[in-house]
């Protein structure tokens, strides 16, 4: 079968990869029906996240049952299914401790796309509890992004908004992941949403999109912002979230904070990158810095949200900026991001 | 009376001045019996932290009401008392989320101490709603530790519940480090430990018997967290600094375990940076916040005090606590600031 894998001179199409056999009675095949490239894929391409040497990549992935194990009872061939890339074993110290992706076993020492082979192939090999049924109205895409959707709903886990009304909002990055988390918020309700964006195109873009109650600025724009009111004790955000990874930006959200507010780091920052910070400036006014990775138990929790936006009309891709590739294109789709002539890549590897 | 004045930088002198009298209906007048003094006071001594020229300095303050102003309904001469140093408005956005240490309201008097006229003097003013009834059977030396504990028991707040799974880190042994270790004591944590670099505290510290406390020093906590370089499990759940410093705090953040919670309690200099990295904070999903006071904490801090006080743990001498006349003052400071007292409290009258 093809495959997508990732060497040390970078990623590989493998023609002839072996399509993937029963691991033990609770085994299913899955036949990989679309596969998301995330910002973690790009950091994995250029060398810089720990992947294991040959391995297949792709884990926002869903599909339709191939073939069940002899032990599987709760699937069926050609059932429509999401994966959970992340599920701990729910039976060691941490996963009994709400730290599943710390899970030996499972967490993110299983993680497909990572450790284990992913969804950049025809077909892939997965544990029946790893699987969510989707409903037939969810388009395989976006049942692909239950992964994402679930790792986002753990940051609110993590820094919760504690007033849906009154909380003011920060997103710092427009890029999927912050479009994912601003378009969630926005849907149940949270009043007070800013986002920053660096990009003028993009800003447009967002603005296109018509949120209601939601303010887009230039990270300059919101910068000086935070100047002119130095002198203001009431300015800042209740909640900031990085979805940007940028040193700077991480930086910046720990100043742009209220009192006793909650910065949530999400995207990947830059390793080996420490940042110099003033906790007197951090302490005088009980702020808070978090870390928000992976999800933990949410992934069915990340299916429902996915399928309530979808009916509610809330995931309509043509305004994000979306297309579709096979996995022979799969370059393309990294160009196509690198380039940002699209918000997010779909590879469909059973087209 | 007399008065204990910030007059400068790096001076503090004993004044004599008029009695202060109630300007505000709803002020009481209270006779001190008892004032602690505090870091911050350090802090305030040295310039670094900004109270204007000719402050009274003291926000511990233990005493009597003297007089009441006219539409005061709560207390009347006589009542023992301590002091919520901090006012708010109760009204502002701030103090409606419960973060009254924070609080906009514009006409909110200063806090007692570090902004108005405090209580190392005979006599200090107060607003009646910042007057907290002590226990008659709490004696005021011991009701003056109050405050300190109102912010222990904030700090505590302010990270995850500690509970029977938790693994806690103290960093600092001295005054509030200890008293921090008998509060979190009571939540029968599964691992306390304190980390303390003055060898003479250390030996205070293990003359308290602290029951399930490892008192330790930084080179054995290094130490411990070699021996358990491939434990993926290893690490504390919470580790308070009480110290200020920035080498206890680095220590601190590099001993967190998943999702462990750093408290930064003690005061740092304001050029104080500790680096940390982003990947740290997000691969181990850990957190960092601090915390200053809370008013919401007094009633509590009046309980805590007493029930130490009757179960015996606040025995000065052990805990190297000493109270000194007020005009022995500088000789007090002098010793507080060379650490050989934990603290040090002014008898008043």
């Amino acid at each position: 079968m093809k495959a997508v894998k990732y060497g040390s001179d970078g990623l590989y199409l493998d023609r002839n990869a072996p399509i993937p056999e029963f691991e033990h009675d609770h085994s299913v095949i899955i036949r990989v029906k679309a596969v998301g490239i995330c910002g973690t894929d790009f950091d994995i391409k250029k060398g810089e996240f720990p992947v294991v040497d040959g391995v297949i990549l792709g884990h926002e992935i869903s599909g339709a049952v191939h073939k069940i194990a002899s032990g599987v009872t709760d699937f069926k061939q050609g059932q429509r299914v999401a994966i959970n890339g992340t599920r701990g074993c729910t039976n060691c110290y941490f996963c009994n401790v709400n730290k599943s992706m710390f899970c030996s076993k499972g967490g993110a020492s299983k993680y497909y796309g990572v450790v284990r082979n992913g969804g950049f192939a025809e077909y892939m090999v997965v544990d029946d509890a790893d699987l969510c049924a989707i409903p037939d109205d969810l388009s395989f895409q976006k049942a692909s992004m239950s992964e994402p959707m679930s790792s986002l709903l753990h940051i609110l886990d993590v820094a919760p908004i504690d007033d849906k009304e009154q909380s003011k909002v920060l997103i710092i990055g427009g890029g999927i992941a912050g479009l994912n988390i601003l378009n969630y918020l926005n849907f149940i309700g949270v009043k007070n949403i800013t986002l920053i964006q660096r990009s003028a195109h993009r800003r447009k873009l967002i603005a296109d999109m018509k949120f209601k109650n939601v303010t887009v600025v230039s990270d300059t724009d919101l910068h000086s912002e935070y100047l002119q009111n130095s002198g203001n004790p009431g300015w800042g955000f209740d909640n900031v979230i990085d979805c940007s990874g940028n040193t700077e930006a991480i930086a910046n959200g720990i100043k742009y904070l209220r009192p006793a507010g909650k910065l949530a780091l999400y995207g990947l920052p830059s390793k080996d990158v420490s940042i110099n910070m003033n906790i007197y400036d951090l302490m005088v006014l009980e702020k808070c810095i978090t870390g928000a990775l992976y999800q933990v138990n949410n992934f069915k929790e990340g299916v429902d949200v996915l399928i309530e936006l979808s009916r509610a009309g809330r995931l309509d891709f043509d305004n994000y900026g979306v297309k579709d590739y096979t996995l022979d294109d799969y370059e393309k789709a990294f160009n196509d991001l690198t380039d940002r002539k699209i918000i997010k890549a779909f590879i469909l590897p059973s087209t | 009376m007399k008065a204990i004045k910030y007059t400068g930088s790096g001076i503090l002198e004993l004044k004599h001045v008029p009695i202060p009298k109630i300007s505000q209906p709803t002020d009481v007048l209270v006779k001190v019996e008892f004032a602690g003094f505090c870091a911050t006071d350090l802090e305030i001594k040295e310039g670094h932290y900004f109270v204007p020229v000719g402050t009274t300095l003291g926000h511990e303050i233990a005493g009597s009401i003297e007089e009441v102003g006219s539409e005061c309904k709560l207390f009347t001469k006589g009542d023992r008392v301590i002091l919520n140093p901090h006012g708010f408005c109760n009204s502002c956005k701030h103090c409606s989320e419960r973060l009254p240490h924070f609080c906009l309201g514009k006409n909110v008097a200063p806090p007692i101490g570090l902004g108005s006229d405090g209580g190392i003097a005979n006599f200090v003013i107060a607003q009646e709603r910042r007057c907290v009834s002590i226990p008659p059977d709490l004696p005021f030396e011991r009701a003056v530790l109050t405050e300190p504990v109102s912010c222990i028991l904030h700090s505590l707040s302010r990270g995850r519940p500690i509970n029977n799974e938790s693994r806690v880190l103290i960093m600092g042994g001295g005054f509030i480090g200890t008293l921090a270790t008998f509060c979190i004591s009571e939540h029968s944590p599964r691992k306390i430990v304190v980390c303390e670099i003055c060898p003479k505290r250390i030996e205070n510290l293990l003359a308290l018997n602290m029951p399930n406390v490892t008192i330790v020093t930084p080179a054995e906590l290094v130490h411990e967290k070699e021996t358990h370089i491939k434990d993926a499990a290893y690490g504390y759940d919470m580790v308070f600094d009480y110290t200020g410093a920035d080498s206890a705090i680095q220590l601190g953040f590099n001993l967190l375990a998943t999702r462990g919670c750093l408290i930064l309690f003690g005061i740092m200099q304001d050029s104080s940076t500790v680096k940390f990295k982003p990947t740290d904070i997000l691969y181990k999903e850990l957190t960092i916040t601090a915390s200053l006071s809370s008013p919401h904490q007094m009633l509590a801090a009046v309980n805590k005090v007493n029930q130490f006080c009757k179960s015996g743990l606040l025995n000065f001498n052990k805990l190297q606590i000493r109270i000194f006349p007020v005009e022995e003052y500088e000789e007090a400071i002098n010793l507080f600031k060379s650490h050989n007292y934990t603290k040090v409290i002014f008898k008043m009258n």
